[in-house]
């Protein structure tokens, strides 16, 4: 048992990760056919079994916590109610007022009937001899009990009424999940507005400059930001000078001349000079050129770094020195 | 004056929410009290650019990537994109990498069709369930489109759907484009599909997403982006003017009795610029509180 849990595991592991990484290395049809189609239906089958293994796994957690009693299980029993509610409508309970049919014979070749297929293209042609059989399937013109008096037989089968707007699940999605997703999302607004009001503060130079890129970028992205004039602008450059250099100067008198003869000085010469519709005055600017300069740097360094791991680890992987998934 | 700095730099959290919650309210419920101008930013630009550079007949691939949590931020920019895609007489495939992927483009299918704004000569359009699998199915579609979905989203076989002719990897088509929240998004669209078989791509995510995705940008594999709800609005505006353009000059595509309605992000627009500005004097608030509080301590 030892043997196929861990060593056969393991075998598996490495045979596979070499095979998957040679097809991108050898010139081999067969290997890159493998690589490209089998390997990728081999994982969308194991992706789709997962999804039964979570299933499974919540269930039994959610379970485990009600009949344990620990701390917070209550909120278990509505987890697991909205799981099995959501069950019901996608399994059992179609919710769409399927009406039915009297299957005839109508004399007209309907989808599944056999006929004799003279050109061989697998499709009905009206010059092929067909037998009119009673196939189990609503059929144009046969009596149904119409429900709805709305003259069109109204019918959703099971699998297709999840993407039905008038199925049960359809309308717990709508009326359910929808708001109370997007109501999660919205509540961030609130959070970040009280954690900014909190967190947000000048500490440190670092500190400093992620709250400059912070505040310019909230006020850029939205149409308020091209509206802020630019002497605004300048003021918040020439403060942000003085208060990196505010510990320099004892003299708080002179300090404080210093900062409104600057913002005179400046404004003055943009003014004389008419610089005031440069791109360095302008908050929607000033944000995208933080996005596409700083922000891309930062981002690019990021995803180099990640990438380097991934390849340390799939290294790890494939020479069986990584046995975390064996739950070592 | 320190006195009453303080107690602003104390404000209890409840204040805060409910002066975030007005803020956000207001602008909502009255948009007409704040109508701000809204500035394209350059990325939008590019995607708006990419689109209309389409010639009748071409096709583009649709990825819907997002759920019900990111629907306010995405789905603005999907209705109007598929509003330009069809006033251009583009084929549209769509599909879903997200489970709930089908109905969130049902639903924006709904909205244009619903809208009357189109012809009953709109281009055929195909539309395919979910498949599991995230970035594999992205390799999949990249490699061999009809190995990885042989029926349409009814069940339809891909051989009996005119449109399909032709499609047997991503290099068939001429823009693919991805609404994302997540993963899989236009990350793994970049380095699965789009940059290997060359094949230009664009998109459009959340405002959170971004960062993440600026640098393709700057790269040239992602061309251009829909940033979040603002990026919506900005193409919601350039879509609308096209559209109003459009209707003028009797394009075949666009019914010219049906008045051309903006999108929702616009509206919204004025709801997010004045919960960021309240947003940033709260920063303000709370340092020059936490500057005064130091020099007392």
């Amino acid at each position: 048992m030892n043997f196929i849990k861990r060593q056969l595991a393991i075998v598996v592991m490495i045979f596979m990760g070499i095979l998957s990484l040679s097809g991108y290395f050898l010139n081999w049809d067969s290997l890159r056919d493998f690589t490209d189609k089998d390997a990728t239906n081999f994982y969308m089958i194991i992706a789709g079994f997962a999804a039964f293994l979570g299933c499974l796994n919540l269930i039994q957690l959610h379970l485990q916590k009600i009949v344990n009693k620990k701390e917070n299980w209550q909120y278990s029993i509505f987890t697991l109610s909205g799981f099995f509610v959501m069950i019901l409508f996608g399994f059992i309970y179609n919710g769409h007022p399927n009406e039915d049919f009297t299957d005839q014979l109508n004399g007209e070749y309907d989808e599944g009937e056999p006929f004799i297929d003279l050109n061989n293209d697998g499709i009905w042609n009206p010059n092929e001899e067909f037998t009119d059989e009673l196939n189990g399937v609503y059929d144009e013109g046969e009596p149904f009990v119409d429900l709805n008096d709305n003259s069109e037989r109204d019918y959703v089968g099971m699998g297709p009424h999840l993407k039905n707007p008038d199925s049960a699940f359809y309308w717990m999605y709508n009326y359910f999940y929808l708001p109370l997703g997007s109501t999660m999302f919205a509540l961030l607004a609130f959070f970040v507005a009280s954690a900014s009001y909190r967190a947000f503060r000048i500490r440190n130079f670092e500190a400093t400059l992620l709250l400059i890129s912070g505040v310019l970028l909230m006020l850029g992205r939205v149409p308020i930001g091209s509206l802020i004039p630019w002497w605004i602008v300048i003021f918040i450059y020439i403060s942000i000078l003085f208060s990196i250099i505010a510990s320099k100067i004892s003299n708080k008198k002179l300090f404080f001349i210093l900062f409104i003869f600057s913002n005179i000085f400046i404004m003055s010469v943009i003014n004389f000079f008419q610089l005031s519709s440069s791109a360095f005055l302008s908050i929607p600017n000033i944000q995208e050129w933080i996005m596409a300069v700083p922000a891309t740097a930062g981002s690019r360094a990021i995803m180099i770094g990640i990438a380097l791991g991934i390849v340390a680890q799939s290294f790890r992987i494939i020479t069986g020195r990584e046995r975390s998934i064996l739950g070592d | 004056m320190n006195k009453y700095i303080s107690i602003l730099g104390s404000l209890d959290r409840r204040i805060i929410f409910l002066l975030i919650g007005l803020s956000v309210l207001i602008p909502l419920i009255k948009p007409n009290w704040l109508s701000l101008p809204i500035k394209i930013d350059q990325n939008t630009e590019i995607v708006f650019d990419t689109v209309s550079n389409l010639k009748e007949g071409d096709k583009v691939l649709l990825s819907f990537a997002y759920g019900a949590s990111t629907k306010p931020e995405i789905h603005p920019m999907a209705v109007a994109l598929l509003k330009h895609l069809f006033s251009k007489g583009v084929y549209v495939y769509i599909v879903s990498l997200w489970p709930e992927g089908p109905i969130m483009a049902n639903q924006a299918l709904s909205d244009v069709i619903n809208s009357r704004l189109f012809t009953d000569s709109i281009p055929e359009y195909v539309q395919f369930d979910y498949k599991v699998g995230g970035f594999v199915v992205i390799k999949g579609i990249a490699d061999n489109f009809r190995e990885i979905y042989k029926q349409d989203i009814n069940g339809k076989s891909i051989d009996q759907i005119n449109i399909m002719n032709g499609i047997n990897s991503v290099k068939d088509f001429d823009l693919v484009f991805d609404f994302s929240a997540g993963v899989p998004g236009n990350a793994e669209w970049v380095q699965y599909a789009c940059d290997p078989k060359g094949v230009p791509l664009s998109s459009g995510c959340t405002s959170i997403m971004v960062t993440d995705a600026i640098p393709y940008v700057e790269s040239g594999q992602l061309k251009g982006i829909l940033a979040g709800m603002p990026g919506a609005a900005e193409y919601e505006k350039l879509v609308y003017d096209y559209i109003i353009l459009e209707q003028n000059n009797n394009n075949k595509y666009i019914a010219s009795d049906v008045m051309v309605e903006r999108g929702k992000a616009h509206s919204r627009m004025s709801a997010q610029s004045v919960a960021h500005l309240l947003m940033v004097l709260f920063i303000i608030i709370g340092n020059l509180a936490y500057y005064f509080n130091r020099r007392e301590n």
